[in-house]
């Protein structure tokens, strides 16, 4: 009763006691409530600001270089970036310069072509390269089976295989050595095109040239002019193959010796009519020049190979 | 509209107004206080309590951030280092290799790297290097830069080498009426065994005579024996020589260029027919031209002409 609360009505000139209504109960309620939320808040700041861990101490030093170098260091990198992309147009136009066709181009999916991929599209690809792929491999095994049928390898005939000339003329098989292959070229002297019988394969001078199949040394003819073979060999590897290792530096063999597969031949050098340290390599079946890509096959994978052949496709500049 | 309220005094039995003083009001506040901090507490407690170390976690999860976007920063790193690798590959492998230089050896390409001048601050360790990685980068790329200015230069000269090379026939096939591959001792048209140091090309007169390869012109003149003859200069130790033509194209002292045209076939000098007599000098000595106009050919047909070129033959001149 004492604490009750009144208020003075003018109209009826009464007190009327003052009743709790529910709406003061809400606005105290949400007053408090509101009150107590800012100082929560308040609190967990103090505590994030203020209380510092060493975890939190460490932390924060460590997020604030991060942050402040990351500008620094972008920087750095687009210089660097711009540095190297200069470096990559010099080396082009060197390429250009030096095989008279530009480089091809790898395909190569960067990120940025892989993020922009429809998955619709990829996925309809997928299943295509997957169909192809399948006729492939039926006609691989097909191929192999007729390949194997045409063979008609005896066992005792295996030894021969070592006849052929299927090895690569340097001890390491890669795919950047292969310079020039066969076909019409152009030539380094005056430009033109003319047909390269063989495929230039560069390498440093005093590397080892390797006989690539089981034959006899049939030729040996040193030069010194700086036009033609310079100093060549020949080896004959009998069933109609003969193949020639020219622009030698040092030949290492005799007339009428007999070589084994990877057997050391000569060193390389640049010898006749040469622009660089290489091997000019010939393959010759019945007396006609042909592709020496078609045989090699020891010591190679598909990966390589496919590589080399599609280096030897290119139409550039040869060496001789 | 602030009402005043009235309070019920029962010892005085009258309504007397509300008086809020100060004291009371600053003990209401407090007591106000006191009660919102309490629940804050509680509830700060219990949040703790609920989302343990949370405001760590929060540091946490923005260092994750940084570290991805460092991590990024990175991988664009190792593009562009594998694109320099690449490009170092491609010159110690393909360009010094084709243009007869050694490699540059991993310690020249590595000289001076490191030694970035201490932070202040200790750095995180993968800003640190970053820095790092980024500086010898710069540095490699650096030496690259000079390597292919190296490169550039060398080729340059091959180039001209290549250039000056008499490399093709001074006289086009189409116009050629007989070649006489013939070099060295031979029956002569006057009727004795002597040397023969060139090449006869017949052709008609007025056939354009082309330079073989870029070159200055040496001599051109009148001789008893050669006619007019022009001596070209290739320098790297060639020089040719086009004799028995009819007229000159060319003044002496001029540079020319492989395949432009310095004088025109005739029959003057010491001579039978219209032909050039041309001649390859290696080093102050003749040699068998046949060998630097083979690029016309293939190399098989080229060793045959060489063949041929053994046989004797009667000159013209």
């Amino acid at each position: 009763m004492a604490n009750y609360r009144f208020r003075y009505n003018p109209e009826n000139l009464k007190y009327e006691r003052l009743r709790i209504s529910v709406w003061n109960v809400v606005v105290s309620v949400l007053g408090v409530f509101s009150c107590s939320v800012l100082l929560f808040v308040a609190l967990l700041f103090f505590q994030h600001q203020l209380l510092l861990t060493p975890t939190k101490t460490r932390l924060l030093s460590e997020n604030h270089n991060l942050r402040n170098q990351q500008q620094p260091a972008r920087a750095q990198l687009d210089t660097l970036r711009q540095r190297v992309e200069n470096l990559a147009k010099k080396e082009a136009s060197l390429f250009v310069r030096l095989f008279s066709t530009p480089r091809e181009e790898a395909h190569r999916v960067t990120h940025a072509q892989l993020l922009a991929v429809n998955k619709n599209d990829f996925e309809r690809s997928v299943a295509e390269l997957q169909r192809t792929a399948t006729q492939l491999r039926a006609k691989a095994v097909y191929g192999n089976y007729h390949f194997g049928e045409t063979m008609r390898l005896a066992k005792q005939d295996v030894g021969r295989l070592h006849f052929f000339p299927t090895a690569f003329p340097l001890e390491h098989v890669q795919p950047h050595q292969l310079v020039s292959g066969f076909g019409h070229r152009i030539n380094p002297w005056h430009k033109g095109s003319y047909q390269h019988d063989g495929i230039d394969l560069a390498q440093p001078r005093e590397s080892a040239v390797v006989a690539t199949g089981k034959g006899t040394v049939s030729l040996v003819k040193r030069s010194d002019l700086q036009a033609g073979y310079g100093n060549h060999i020949e080896i004959d590897h009998g069933n109609g193959f003969v193949t020639r290792y020219a622009h030698l530096g040092e030949i290492l063999v005799r007339q009428g010796q007999r070589v084994e597969q990877g057997a050391i031949v000569a060193r390389v050098g640049m010898s006749g009519g040469s622009i660089a340290p290489h091997v000019h390599y010939e393959v010759i079946w019945r007396g006609q020049p042909i592709d020496p890509l078609l045989l090699i096959s020891e010591h190679v994978d598909a990966h390589l190979l496919a590589d080399l052949k599609t280096k030897g496709k290119q139409k550039n500049q040869a060496l001789d | 509209m602030a009402q005043k309220v009235y309070r019920y005094n029962p010892e005085t039995c009258r309504y007397e107004p509300l008086v809020v003083t100060p004291a009371v009001f600053a003990r209401r506040s407090l007591r106000f206080f006191v009660v919102c901090l309490g629940i804050a507490l509680a509830g700060a407690f219990y949040f703790n309590y609920k989302f343990p170390a949370w405001d760590e976690h929060l540091l946490e999860q923005e260092h994750q951030h940084l570290q991805t976007e460092w991590a990024i920063l990175t991988n664009e790193i190792d593009d562009t280092a594998e694109k320099l690798a690449q490009i170092e590959k491609a010159d110690d492998e393909n360009y010094r290799t084709i243009l007869d230089l050694e490699p540059l050896a991993p310690s020249v390409r590595q000289a001076g790297v490191g030694g970035r001048e201490p932070h202040a601050q200790p750095l995180p360790t993968v800003v640190q290097n970053t820095y790092e990685r980024i500086s010898e980068l710069m540095h490699r790329a650096d030496i690259q830069a000079q390597s292919i200015k190296q490169l550039v230069a060398e080729l340059a000269t091959k180039e001209k080498s290549w250039a000056s090379r008499p490399a093709i026939q001074p006289i086009s096939n189409k116009e050629l009426t007989k070649l006489h591959t013939t070099y060295g001792m031979r029956w002569n048209p006057g009727g004795f065994w002597r040397p023969h140091k060139g090449l006869d090309f017949s052709a008609p007169e007025g056939t354009p005579v082309y330079a073989t390869g870029d070159g200055k012109i040496t001599d051109a003149h009148f001789s008893d024996s050669f006619g007019y003859v022009i001596y070209m200069d290739h320098q790297f130790g060639f020089s040719t020589r086009y004799a028995h033509l009819s007229r000159f194209a060319v003044n002496v002292g001029d540079v020319v260029k492989r395949g432009q045209v310095i004088g025109y076939v005739g029959d003057t000098g010491h001579s039978f027919g219209n032909h050039l007599h041309y001649e390859v000098l290696f080093r102050g000595d003749q040699v068998n031209p046949i060998n630097f106009f083979q690029r016309d050919l293939s190399q098989r047909e080229f060793e045959k002409m060489i063949e041929l070129a053994g046989k004797s033959m009667t000159s013209l001149d």
